[in-house]
């Protein structure tokens, strides 16, 4: 681009600076913040707080409230991620014809992405009632299946993205790829498996780790479906840290919000390091 | 090996008719290129072969069978396609491979049943297609890693590997630059020369054309303008299409009249005149308003010849020169070996062969015999 | 602050091209003979149909449910039926002006988008209303609407027989004005029908369940919608507003500027997208306490005046510009600012489109952070409104759900009049090229 030129750096600077600024107060700063507070334990209900080193992160992370939190978590990544994935590619694969009116059933299918979480709760919230709704039985005060009765409502909502996206995928394989396929003899169950998933598989590593970050940061729905019960059954990681927003337990969510951020990391790192070997990039 | 059929085949998309009734016989063992501008139909027309394309009206056989509704995979024919489409993610053995895996062949003679390959034969097989077409350094690698020219010819080897009745091939050529593009014309040509199968060639290039086909087949807005050996095309064209779109530069194509005064009939273009060839069997009348047509190779710097033209530019190309000239107010073309006096803006006479004259009608267009 | 989107649940991260690319093609029916090939495509339609329908159910017995009160059909016993809709008003021209003028309005707007529609504009490109026959489906459209929907209204709410008679005459006299302004000479007559068929049907049913029933006017009432969503509104555009400019200054910057250090201060902007909301959470509210800014438009907004997501995309637009551009400009005697005005901005129009709706969009989706900095009362956002509303009184169930489906209301309609848009900022990180 050329060497640098004292006018344009002050320019750039001039540029950058809202974003930095914003980056930095509410970004970075917070971040180290959060983390020296996890190392303050909170005495006299919140009224002083004393500094106690790493022994909170250890004492915290390895606590049955917080495994628990992260457990729940996982579940409903484990419960609306793979049928995420999967019911993208199912719509995708389906809609990506060149049929008449073809473009309702996609304007059908991406159509969830207008509902938001709050909305989409409120509405399986009521779809749940056993009085009103749906279903006889309260799921949603069952604790062993209020995790799924959360997971139902995100699924579908995460149908329209999954879509979307998939159906973008598909879009970039070159017609003439699928109409050699079809020359050489491959069925359509062995075209999909064979040849469009590999060759749409950035794009579904892509939506995986999407969703797998939007699962790991469940909030909003245990919020208005559940509020965190059946006595803590659906208490997701997230959730935990809103509650402990308190001055009085500030040092121990701070420890929560630092072990989420970790783990997620975490779990992102694995996914790329797995799949993107097994994943193939076209030039 | 087999012949290509087309009985009056149509195809239609909603409202646009692609390919008008096309009857063509494409002879077992032939190259045959359909020829023509983009949008004429001849992609159309291949893909109908391969089966890629339904067919609206009509029947189109290969060898005896008929084969309007049968599946791409059982009509024992392969497709270069334009872009190639290998599968990026398969190295070049894999997708040199991928027809003989799952497609049935009569590996043990013509009259023994179809079966499927074992993976001994299909290794084999594998690699005397990369042998024929020299690849046999890099069936290890990605298409990603290999240059245009290389990914051609595993398109090529994966059409080959499967020993189809008829290979087809969409502007293989068009993705390659010039140089390569010349040597790659010579190789299919050898190619087919070694392996003789019937190719169905599309291409929008003439000098493809003229140089690979057995015959071609030169088609405009979905209907057949013309077939024949190259020879038949560029001497005797069927309509004012075929003459202007095969040999370049065009042929000179100018509007005139008969005129049967001052010995013999000619064609009266202004103040020019054009002989008629001796062999015309159509009558001319006087008057009658025709298309007289000469290539630019025909045309020969004379003076006092009957043609007046006025020279606007000449280009020299080093073995020829180009002479572009005005006949009234027709654009012509005249080639001229070597060097020579003409100046722009002078006025020179042309004579021409009367038999390298053609003469079309203006209303049909075609050709008058 | 990381990008809200981050924390939303919601579509807005990545978009691609819907039905948009022609090559959508179907290796399912090519080369199969004729007879299989109409079976293969019935099975792909009804197959179609099925999961259309499987989406579509929630949506469906949510508005079944908005419909019916519970008090009634509780007693019946059946779930769900629409036992008795509680029907406001009497005629079209009932429920006070602002009622009146609003359901005209919005009746005349439908009318113009499905014209328009028709003829293959939008409201960003309006020039085919101009036509008179276009312009006057709509207004001869707008008083059928008007005048044959009243006898409906009478009739719904004094439950006699001829409802559905009535109803389907204002449909056929509503769908004739419209065909009017649909034909085309190269389009077949009864495809332009079956538009202004359809626009009819959609028009008229909304218009009486839209405007008529009376849980609509009771859940904004008692859910208190119209304070939660003017303060949405208010901080979705501010949101908006902020992330564009700083996203396309920064773009800008990263695009067009030499400085030093540039793939640190990149790499600076992309860290913060594994910060998000929920892992700074504590600390952010501890902020905007100090700050005083609790519950005000300042801590709702700032926290998200910008975003890597953004600037990340706006800078591929204006990458995508021919490099000679800029030298042009400059010869021209074009300073930056003057460049990014009249050229760079412009020339990336689409890109930054995508990006202010899919802004918009998760602006007014956001869930966690309105929820803690904002105290229980007044101050809600439209989003956090709604937990308050989703309760525990099941006789008013129909009001909760009614007020969800308000809510929701301003996406979809974004959604339908930016749907290229959306879709291709979600994808724009999915997909390359």
């Amino acid at each position: 681009m050329g060497p640098v030129n004292g006018r344009e750096t002050a320019l750039a600077a001039l540029f950058l600076l809202p974003s930095i600024v914003v980056f930095v107060v509410f970004a970075y700063r917070p971040f180290l913040n959060i983390v020296y507070w996890g190392t303050f334990e909170s005495r006299r209900n919140g009224s002083y707080h004393e500094s106690v080193g790493l022994a909170q992160y250890r004492e915290q992370l390895a606590s049955e409230d917080f495994r628990e939190g992260l457990w729940h978590s996982l579940q409903f990544v484990l419960l609306t991620v793979p049928t995420g994935v999967v019911f993208g590619v199912l719509l995708a694969v389906v809609a990506h014809r060149r049929l008449k009116g073809i473009k309702v059933f996609q304007a059908i299918f991406s159509s969830t992405l207008a509902s938001s979480v709050a909305v989409t709760s409120a509405v399986f919230f009521y779809l749940f009632n056993p009085v009103v709704g749906l279903i006889p039985v309260d799921w949603l005060q069952d604790p062993d299946r209020a995790m799924a009765a959360v997971a139902i409502p995100s699924i579908w909502q995460n149908l329209g993205l999954s879509f979307v996206i998939v159906l973008a995928g598909l879009q970039a394989v070159p017609d003439e790829v699928i109409e050699a396929a079809t020359l050489d003899g491959y069925g359509p169950v062995r075209r999909l498996l064979r040849i469009t998933l590999p060759l749409i598989s950035p794009v579904l590593l892509f939506l995986l780790v999407v969703l797998v970050i939007f699962g790991m940061q469940v909030f909003a729905q245990v919020d208005i479906l559940t509020g965190g019960g059946p006595i803590g059954a659906t208490e997701t990681a997230v959730f935990k840290i809103n509650r402990l927003n308190r001055p009085d337990n500030i040092g121990i969510g701070a420890v929560y919000s630092v072990g989420l951020f970790g783990v997620t990391l975490l779990i992102t790192a694995l996914q790329f390091l797995i799949l993107e070997r097994r994943v193939h990039y076209a030039r | 090996m087999a012949s290509v059929t087309f009985d009056r085949v149509s195809k239609r998309f909603d409202d646009v008719v692609a390919v008008d009734q096309l009857d063509l016989a494409i002879g077992d063992g032939e190259f045959m290129v359909l020829l023509g501008p983009s949008g004429c139909g001849k992609t159309t027309a291949l893909r109908m072969i391969a089966g890629l394309e339904a067919i609206s009206d009509g029947t189109l056989s290969i060898g005896d069978r008929v084969v309007n509704d049968v599946e791409p995979a059982r009509r024992d024919v392969s497709m270069v396609f334009q872009s190639y489409a290998l599968y990026p993610h398969m190295s070049v053995a894999r997708n040199i491979e991928s027809p003989l895996i799952v497609r049935k062949y009569h590996v043990d003679g013509p009259d023994g049943p179809e079966r499927k390959l074992t993976k001994a034969e299909r290794r084999a097989r594998v690699d005397e297609a990369a042998r024929v077409l020299d690849l046999t350094p890099y069936l290890d690698r990605k298409p990603a890693a290999l240059s245009g020219g290389q990914r051609q010819r595993v398109a090529l080897a994966r059409a080959f590997v499967g020993r189809p009745q008829a290979f087809l091939m969409d502007e293989p050529l068009s993705n390659l630059d010039a140089k390569l593009r010349a040597q790659t014309r010579i190789e299919l040509v050898d190619l087919h020369r070694r392996v003789e199968t019937t190719v169905v060639y599309v291409t929008h290039d003439q000098v493809e054309a003229m140089t690979m086909a057995t015959r071609m087949a030169v088609m405009s807005m979905g209907r057949l303008q013309q077939v024949g050996t190259p020879h038949e095309v560029y001497e005797a064209p069927a309509n004012l299409f075929v003459a202007q779109f095969v040999g370049t530069p065009p042929m000179n194509t100018l509007a005139g009249t008969v005129t049967t005064a001052g010995g013999g009939p000619a064609v009266l273009v202004g103040e020019s005149r054009f002989p008629v060839p001796p062999g015309l069997v159509t009558r001319l009348e006087e008057g009658r308003p025709v298309v007289v047509g000469a290539r630019p190779e025909h045309l020969t710097l004379a003076d006092g010849g009957p043609i007046v033209a006025k020279v606007r530019a000449v280009e020299w190309l080093g073995h020829e020169r180009l002479v572009a000239a005005t006949v009234g107010d027709a654009a012509i073309v005249v080639r001229q070996p070597g060097t020579g006096p003409e100046a722009s803006g002078a006025t020179v006479g042309l004579t021409v062969d009367p038999a390298h004259v053609h003469v079309f009608d203006p209303d049909t267009t075609a050709r008058l015999p | 602050m990381p990008v809200d989107e981050l924390t939303a649940l919601d579509a807005d991260r990545l978009a691609p091209h819907l039905g948009e690319a022609p090559g959508t093609v179907d290796a399912t029916t090519i080369g199969r003979s004729a007879g299989r090939r109409r079976a293969g495509l019935t099975g792909q339609y009804a197959l179609l149909v099925v999961l259309a329908a499987l989406v579509l159910a929630p949506v469906v017995f949510t508005l079944i449910q908005a419909l019916s009160s519970p008090a009634e059909y509780i007693q019946a016993d059946t779930p769900f039926h629409p036992v008795a809709v509680d029907w406001k008003d009497r005629t079209w021209f009932s429920g006070g002006l602002g009622s009146v003028l609003g359901r005209t309005a919005l009746v005349f707007v439908a009318l113009a988008w499905a014209q328009l529609a028709a003829a293959g504009g939008s409201f960003a490109h309006p020039q085919a209303l101009a036509a008179p026959r276009r312009l006057g489906a709509v207004v001869t459209g707008t008083v059928a609407v008007a005048l044959l929907t009243t006898p409906v209204f009478g009739a719904l709410r004094d439950r006699s027989g001829g409802v559905l008679a009535l109803w389907l005459l204002a449909i056929v006299v509503v769908a004739a004005t419209q065909a009017l302004g649909m034909v085309e000479p190269d389009r077949a007559p009864w495809k332009a029908a079956l538009l202004a068929l359809s626009t009819a049907v959609a028009v008229v049913s909304v218009a009486i369940v839209g405007t008529g029933a009376a849980v609509w006017t009771n859940s904004w009432d008692q859910g208190r919608l119209g304070p939660a969503l003017w303060r949405s509104f208010v901080v979705a555009v501010l949101i908006t507003v902020a992330q564009v400019v700083t996203s396309v200054l920064a773009a800008y910057a990263f695009a067009f500027l030499r400085f030093p250090f540039k793939p640190l201060v990149f790499a600076f902007f992309m860290g913060t997208l594994l910060l998000p909301l929920e892992v700074t959470l504590l600390a952010n509210v501890q902020t905007i306490r100090e700050l005083g800014w609790i519950d005000t438009n300042a801590g709702l907004v700032l926290p998200f005046a910008a975003t890597a997501f953004g600037t990340f995309l706006v800078r591929q637009g204006f990458r995508g510009l021919p490099p000679e551009l800029q030298d042009a400009a400059r010869l021209d005697g074009y300073g930056h600012l003057a460049f990014l005005w009249r050229f760079a901005v412009p020339l990336t129009r689409p890109v930054i489109a995508s990006f202010t709706v899919i802004s918009a969009l998760g602006a007014w989706n956001q869930y966690l952070w309105p929820q803690a900095v904002i105290d229980e009362g007044s101050g809600q956002t439209a989003q956090i409104r709604l937990r308050g509303i989703v309760g525990i009184e099941i006789a008013n169930a129909n009001e909760g759900v009614a007020a969800a489906l308000i809510v929701a209301l301003p996406v979809v309609l974004l959604l339908v009049a930016f749907q290229r848009q959306i879709i291709r900022g979600l994808t724009a990180g999915a997909v390359k090229g």
